[in-house]
């Protein structure tokens, strides 16, 4: 029993990095959508990984509803994988492989730490997985998203005002706004919007004006979200406009610019806000206050540094005790328990996440569509980058959701939207390669 | 016979059929593997062509173009398919590392310019979002790649640094307790030595598995070593992580956790010497008090004992009467770090100073007093101790017989403003670096004290509140030439197998004084044990420099706690011993004995 959790623990940390050597050898092939023994053989241990890490928490807890759960899980997994075979035989199957890795180790995570919140969790997952099947179709039967740029901005810029008016105040930011029971997180769709509304003012020919237009909504959306104090976000749209602008433009000095811009904007927000002092002051010394504005930084490098590469085990550590573990210190609480070498094949499952959608966009040949899938995969990688940045006090914390992992609705819809929509253009693409 | 070779046939047929069977199935079986991978290799191969012709196409792709705007302006992408000519072509399959071989055939049929009928065909379809603008955007696109996987790749270095490197400072932290006491899972804490290699704590894993702490000399090592049950404290505190964690490498640790078996802890060599301690001990008996021994070149504490004190190994038996309210003798406090007591006559030494400070060498030289056994000044007086009359003295005689009347008479001349800044230095009323918790002298005198309190500070009485320690850095300043090294109790941190992992070095906190100045207290101090308070420690075989002192604590009450600082020997200083016993009377009978002894066992090394 005891040598069973041991030899599970090591098996899940082996499982995983050979899972992720796998993923390296599928993005360097050159035909992806054809048959595949990797890719089998990455379901293979995506499965076997699910089971060893239930199997863990059934033992540690001996609670029935794991069983249940897992059977479950392993339900829409299957399902998920199955649909998304059979109704688009094209799309990326290393991303959907990846996408169920991501979850499952995000389901393990959040039901250590909360079942019933990981039980809903699951609920919003399956509807938003199968769900999202939707967006390929969409995508290929309506074709004038390219024009809506005025549509998007005034959407986004409107739901990112009212959040500014109107939002619930959640650790010092204003983030989200209540519908009846449900907590809404609307920035998280808004970074789709916001790509959208880029991708469509940049699409054509750039002139000045045009750019300068663009230019002039991405700062509206940044300078609310700093009002709001969401800065995570409000980095991940900037990052995003810098590198869709040049891009775009093919104009280095665009991003240079906006690079210079972006420091003397965190200059002047650091002497003009007090809650961006805190911050990077927390991230200079955190031991200056380790009770208070230190501990939440404290115990994620607790966490991670006691876990070490192996972990202590599910239910062996103390990740529990890391405040919002579940959601942006999720990381965290996968390097204390499952280990450090699992939340390094995290981020390596995220980097190739990234390098395949980066290589989806060089595919594509029409400007819109690459922008768009190009600042979708920018969003997703500086999220990823944000995130786990924060939590390991490389860059000051700024509160933002690791994609697919972290508890929330709003992030894992936002997320999936992104990943189908990114799949969509890309199977748009072979559909069309295949019919020429 | 017959019937043994009929079992035997038909086992044999038996045996027979069932291979057959067996090979009918996988020969089945192996049929259809073999069709699907033929099947999935063709469709592969079919893939790989097709790719394949779209990039010869793609390369013929500006002829093509010319001629369909040369028909139609609107037609833009154009991609004639591969798939037509590729299944019939025979090809060879072309690795990733070979570089493009095409063949004349092929060159020939992608050169062909396609016929207008093909064309039409394919332009008007009714397709109009084909109509595309070509733009390849792919340079940039990798230079955002690289972009961000550089920065994904600057996190892994900063994660593997974060884990390797920087456990120590964060899974060490003292904030981060509940999570080490995890690790007694995967490690047997360590053991802690003395600077000798004795063992002075060590974890004993009985028969039964059952892990327990045994101090191998029970409370001697009390104050510093603190203890491991009922919370932590003192060195087993603050060192918890270290003797939690192990030096074996990441196989070793990972192998180890597989079969559940636990790897020993780090050990901790203490600077402390525990014939040095011992002695202490031994020489304090019942008396309360507190003694610490320093090395003055190093810091190093060499022994540090503080009565009354506990007993780690029962302390969970005797915790309950130990925290009691009727316990008065206050066990837990290390009364040689936190210890608050008047210094009496020892803090002559800092009155001295500022007095050659701000008068110079000569008027000390000139300095004449004749002791008539008080000293009065507006309207107080203050007695000699015992109220002994000293006659003639000049400074060294004064402070050699420590003689009180004197000492105001200096004491009253100082500029206080000067003094205050003296003591200041001298780590009153300031914390210094030391690790184990500790209380900050406390001197009260300024420029707007009355006379009164000037007598009283001047012989070290009054307000004037020190720890053992505090004197003791002070003396090892003087031994030092001036110089305090910052005190430390710990060596270093060695693996289970004795590789030294984490060194403490010695390091200089301060210069409280000149070397003059150091030299001419030493000049004093010696002059004390030849012929003054501390003649009890004057030995042949070497010579000690002391400064003895009384203290009363409460005022009208005979009652002194016995103070002796000094070091010796004078001249190349080894060992610098501070001692305060309570309620023990005079510092040159009382304090005099304990630190003879410590003297002794250092330097001569008599058992």
């Amino acid at each position: 029993m005891e040598l069973y959790l041991h030899a599970a623990r090591y098996g899940m940390i082996l499982m995983i990095l050979l899972y992720v050597l796998f993923t390296l050898f599928y993005l360097f092939k050159k035909n992806q959508s054809g048959f595949s023994m990797l890719n089998y053989l990455q379901r293979l241990l995506l499965f076997l990984y699910h089971a060893a890490g239930s199997s863990i928490l059934y033992l540690m807890t001996e609670n029935q509803t794991i069983l249940i759960f897992y059977a479950f899980q392993v339900l829409f997994f299957v399902a998920f994988l199955l649909f998304w075979r059979k109704l688009y035989p094209d799309s990326s199957k290393m991303l959907l492989n990846n996408v169920c890795m991501l979850l499952c180790v995000g389901f393990l995570i959040q039901s250590r730490l909360n079942l019933d919140k990981s039980i809903r969790q699951f609920v919003i997952v399956a509807v938003a997985g199968i769900g999202s099947l939707l967006i390929p179709w969409i995508i290929r039967y309506f074709r004038h998203f390219d024009i809506g740029w005025f549509l998007y901005s005034v959407v986004g810029i409107g739901l990112l005002g009212l959040i500014y008016v109107a939002g619930n105040t959640e650790y010092g930011a204003k983030l989200s706004f209540s519908i009846g029971s449900t907590t809404i997180q609307p920035s998280e769709f808004v970074k789709i919007l916001f790509v959208f509304c880029t991708a469509s003012l940049l699409r054509e020919r750039q002139s000045f004006k045009r750019v300068f237009l663009a230019t002039a909504i991405a700062g509206a959306h940044v300078l609310l979200l700093v009002l709001s104090r969401d800065l995570g976000t409000a980095l991940v749209f900037f990052l995003a406009y810098l590198a869709m602008l040049f891009v775009a433009t093919q104009k280095i000095r665009y991003p240079a610019l906006g690079m210079l811009a972006g420091s003397a904007a965190a200059v002047g927000a650091f002497h003009l806000f007090a809650h961006v002092q805190t911050r990077v002051e927390v991230w200079a010394d955190p031991f200056a206050d380790p009770l208070n504005s230190g501990y939440q930084i404290l115990q994620s490098l607790f966490a991670i540094t006691t876990g070490g590469f192996f972990g202590m085990g599910l239910y062996e550590g103390r990740a529990a005790a890391i405040p919002v573990a579940s959601k942006d210190f999720v990381f965290s609480a996968i390097s204390e328990e499952m280990g450090g070498l699992t939340a390094l094949a995290v981020v390596f499952l995220c980097v190739m996440n990234m390098l395949q959608m980066l290589r989806m966009s060089a595919r594509l040949s029409e400007r819109f569509e690459k922008i768009v899938v190009f600042g979708l995969a920018v969003v997703y990688a500086s999220q990823v980058l944000i995130n786990i940045g924060g939590v390991t006090k490389m860059i000051p914390s700024t509160g933002i959701t690791l994609p697919f992992i972290s508890y929330g609705g709003s992030s894992i819809l936002a997320t999936f939207i992104l990943f189908a929509i990114i799949q969509g253009y890309y199977i748009r693409l072979e559909d069309e390669e295949d019919e020429l | 016979m017959s019937s043994d070779n009929l079992l035997k046939n038909r086992r044999k047929k038996q045996l027979l059929a069932d291979l057959n069977k067996w090979k009918r199935r996988f020969s089945s079986d192996f049929a259809r593997w073999r069709k699907r991978t033929a099947s999935n290799w063709a469709k592969w191969k079919k893939s790989a062509c097709s790719d394949w012709a779209k990039w010869k196409n793609n390369r013929s792709a500006g002829i093509e173009k010319k001629a369909v705007s040369s028909i139609q302006n609107n037609s833009e992408r154009v991609q004639p398919s591969g798939k037509g000519n590729a299944p019939g072509t025979k090809k060879k399959i072309r690795w990733f590392w070979e570089k493009p071989q095409v063949s004349k055939a092929v060159r020939k049929e992608s050169a062909k310019v396609i016929s207008l009928e093909e064309l039409n065909q394919k332009v008007f379809l009714p397709r109009e979002h084909l109509r595309r603008k070509h733009s390849k955007l792919n340079r940039e696109i990798v230079v955002v790649t690289v972009f961000f996987s550089c920065l994904f790749l600057l996190f892994t270095g900063y994660f593997m640094d974060l884990i390797l490197n920087q456990a120590e400072t964060y899974a060490g932290s003292g904030y981060n307790i509940t999570r080490q006491d995890l690790l007694d899972q995967k490690v047997v804490r360590g053991s802690i030595l003395d600077r000798n290699g004795n063992v002075l704590a060590e974890t004993v894993t009985g028969e039964d598995g059952e892990e327990s702490r045994n101090y191998l000399y029970d409370g001697l090592f009390a104050h510093t070593l603190g203890y491991a049950i009922n919370g932590k404290s003192g060195l087993e505190a603050q060192y918890n992580y270290e003797l939690m964690s192990t030096d074996a490498s990441l196989e070793e640790q990972a192998v180890a956790d597989f079969y559940a078996r636990k790897l020993p802890g780090n050990n901790l060599v203490t600077t402390l010497d525990l014939s040095l301690q011992k002695a202490a001990a031994e020489t304090f008996g019942d008396q309360k008090g507190a003694v610490i021994a320093l090395d003055p070149k190093t810091g190093e504490v060499l022994a540090l004992y503080s009565n009354p004190g506990f007993n780690p190994n029962t302390l969970a038996e005797d915790w309950d009467a130990l925290v009691s309210e009727d316990n008065p003798d206050s066990n837990f406090l290390n009364r040689a770090t936190q210890g608050l007591y008047p210094p009496g006559s020892i803090f002559k030494i800092l009155t001295a100073l500022a007095y050659y400070r701000e008068f110079g060498p000569e008027a000390v030289d000139a300095f004449e007093f004749s002791c008539v056994g008080g000293f009065e000044k507006d309207g107080f007086r203050m007695n000699c101790f015992n109220g002994a009359a000293h006659g003639w003295e000049d400074f060294t005689r004064a402070f050699a017989n420590s003689c009180n009347s004197a000492f105001c008479e200096l004491g009253t001349q100082l500029n206080l403003t000067a003094f205050r800044t003296l003591c200041e230095s001298c780590f009153f009323n300031e914390s210094f670096p030391f690790q184990m918790a500790k209380t900050s002298g406390s001197f009260q005198l300024n420029a707007e004290s009355g006379t009164w309190d000037i007598l009283q500070t001047v012989i070290g009485q009054g307000q004037t509140l020190v720890t053992p320690l505090q004197m003791a850095l002070i003396t090892a300043g003087i031994a030092g030439g001036g110089i305090v090294m910052e005190p430390h109790l710990v060596n270093c941190v060695t693996g289970a197998d004795g590789v030294v992992l984490n060194k403490v070095e010695n390091a200089s906190y301060r210069e409280i004084m000149s070397q003059e100045e150091a030299a001419f207290l030493t000049r004093n101090m010696v002059e004390v044990t030849r012929v003054g308070t501390g003649i009890m420690m004057q030995d042949s075989r070497y010579q000690a420099a002391v400064k003895t002192g009384t203290a009363e604590y409460i005022t009208g009450v005979d009652l002194t706690h016995a103070w002796v600082t000094g070091f010796a020997p004078a001249e190349d200083p080894q060992i610098v011993v501070t001692v305060v016993l309570e309620d023990a009377g005079t510092g040159s009978v009382a304090g005099a004995a304990v630190a003879d002894r410590l003297f002794k066992v250092w330097l001569l090394g008599e058992e």
